[in-house]
């Protein structure tokens, strides 16, 4: 059983566990197990084995870094790793090897952290799931017939398929949440700007956000600290009494589509955080159509200014998927895309104002389990308002978790969203959660 | 204060994509046009935004 960081790190420190063995028992699984899965572009397994052997001499020696020294991690192949192809899932990128990390993966580098491997992602964080890339999409750890959730594909199923402890993803309009929720694990987007996205394949500048994925709450907590140099997951408390749940109940039980089993586990959930001595509130909050309107026109404008040249010089490089969306962003003038900074900015100012009310907003994530992945459309997020984008407009940070299984055994979800800055209390509130619930005992049955 | 909603665009679509110097089979550009018909909801909405 692979352990989580919170169980890992303090035998790591006192040397009852080797990252050597730690390495390896990940390295064994993806061995066994990623062929079906599909969760790499790449895996670092000579220079893992590498760095472990050089971790286990560093703590011998007295040199502890921190509770990430030791730790197996992989990245999103949009996020750049020195000296490790870094493809962004595409073919205009096969061979690029960058000669620097990226920001946010040099901290975790620096702080002790361990490559793995590179996380299959979406053709640039938005073309997928596609079968037409140079990598096969990721398949869903709790049954391979199913849809990871994207972008950040390859995170969600490694992370819970038992390949490595926690994952590096980035989060455009729900790409740590989707995949998260999806594949049973947490996925947390940090505030705007918490986490520096130099050095990672941008899709929208203005939207684009990087975060972690793991198998617990707790876990995304000492990710974060690590990416983002702060001092959140030691200050984590399962004590919630008086915490203001804000409940954002027109967008789950009105703008969008969920499932029945999606509704009755979140309102189990929100059940458990009352029992937990939360304060549950309903908080009227605008319409999830407007923050789509803004989200829409200002991610396919960025992004076909970023790709749209390589689209004019040779459109059948990319996945089908890839260029249908971003081509779209050439049909969103500046008049739109201004009128949506603007809207953006009028919804930011009233979640500022929502937020006062409440301590953390809850809501859905995904409104259903996992679907077939063959079953997704190439416009599924044109049509309905979902509830991920609201805080990649806003900026706010947001948690997603899993909250129980349907019949047929795959991962249901909520989210989490907090104030801006306020990483603590949504990650004390998931952990207390997590704490409550047995739904992290449960693991997926791999077959080789 | 509501707008109306932005009559369907002209299916022009191809030709855009044509003037840009992007090169897709028809079929694929029959895709493109139902994309853009499904932002155009979007659009109208954000051109509501004074």
């Amino acid at each position: 059983m692979i352990p989580t960081i919170a169980e890992a790190w303090p035998r790591l420190r006192d040397g009852t566990l080797k990252a050597a063995g730690l390495v390896d028992a990940c390295l064994e699984r993806i061995a066994a197990h990623d062929h079906q899965v599909h969760a790499h572009t790449s895996v670092c397994a000579e220079s893992a084995r590498q760095a472990a052997q050089a971790t286990d001499a560093e703590i011998a020696a007295g040199r502890w870094r921190g509770p990430l020294h030791g730790i197996p991690l992989g990245v999103k192949d949009i996020i750049e790793t020195a000296n490790v192809a870094t493809t962004g899932g595409s073919r205009w990128r096969l061979g690029h090897v960058p000669q620097h990390d990226a920001a946010a993966w040099a901290r975790l580098r620096a702080a002790g952290g361990i490559l793995i491997g590179k996380h299959n992602t979406h053709e640039f964080a938005l073309g997928g799931p596609a079968f037409d890339l140079p990598f096969p999409p990721a398949r869903n750890p709790w049954n391979l017939d199913h849809f990871t959730g994207g972008s950040s594909s390859g995170a969600g199923a490694g992370v819970a398929a038992g390949f490595c402890l926690g994952a590096m993803g980035t989060d455009t309009s729900g790409s740590i949440r989707g995949p998260a929720s999806f594949c049973g694990i947490a996925g947390l987007k940090p505030t705007l700007g918490l986490v520096p996205t130099d050095g990672v394949f941008p899709l929208s500048p203005t939207q684009d956000h990087v975060g972690p994925l793991a198998w617990t709450v707790n876990d995304c907590a000492w990710l974060l600290d690590g990416m983002a140099g702060t001092d959140t997951a030691r200050r984590l408390s399962t004590d919630i009494t008086g915490l203001r749940i804000g409940v954002a109940s027109r967008w789950h039980d009105h703008d969008m589509m969920i499932s029945d089993d999606t509704a009755r586990a979140l309102h189990a959930a929100l059940e458990v955080f009352s029992r937990l001595g939360a304060k549950v509130v309903a908080m009227d909050v605008p319409e999830l159509a407007e923050f789509h309107a803004a989200a829409m026109p200002v991610v396919l404008h960025e992004a076909y200014a970023i790709y749209g040249a390589d689209l004019r010089q040779e459109a059948t490089k990319f996945s089908a998927l890839f260029r249908d969306r971003v081509l779209l962003g050439a049909f969103v003038g500046d008049a739109d895309y201004q009128a949506a900074l603007r809207l953006r900015g009028r919804l930011t100012a009233r979640m500022r104002e929502v937020m006062t009310g409440c301590d953390v907003l809850a809501t859905a994530c995904m409104g259903t389990a996992a679907p077939k992945l063959g079953s997704v459309d190439t416009y599924y997020f044109m049509d309905n308002a979902t509830t991920m984008p609201p805080p990649d407009v806003t900026g706010q940070p947001a948690l997603s978790f899993c909250t129980g299984f349907d019949e047929a055994g795959l991962p249901l979800s909520m989210q989490l969203i907090g104030a801006h800055g306020a990483e603590a209390k949504l990650l004390s509130a998931g952990t207390a959660y997590e704490a409550a619930s047995p739904w992290r005992e449960r693991r997926p049955v791999l077959v080789a | 204060m509501e707008t109306a909603p932005s009559p369907p665009p002209a299916d022009d679509t191809a030709e855009q994509l044509r003037a840009l110097g992007v090169r897709l089979p028809e079929t694929e550009q029959a895709v493109i046009a139902h994309g853009r018909r499904l932002l155009q909801r979007w659009l109208d909405r954000v051109r509501r935004e004074p």
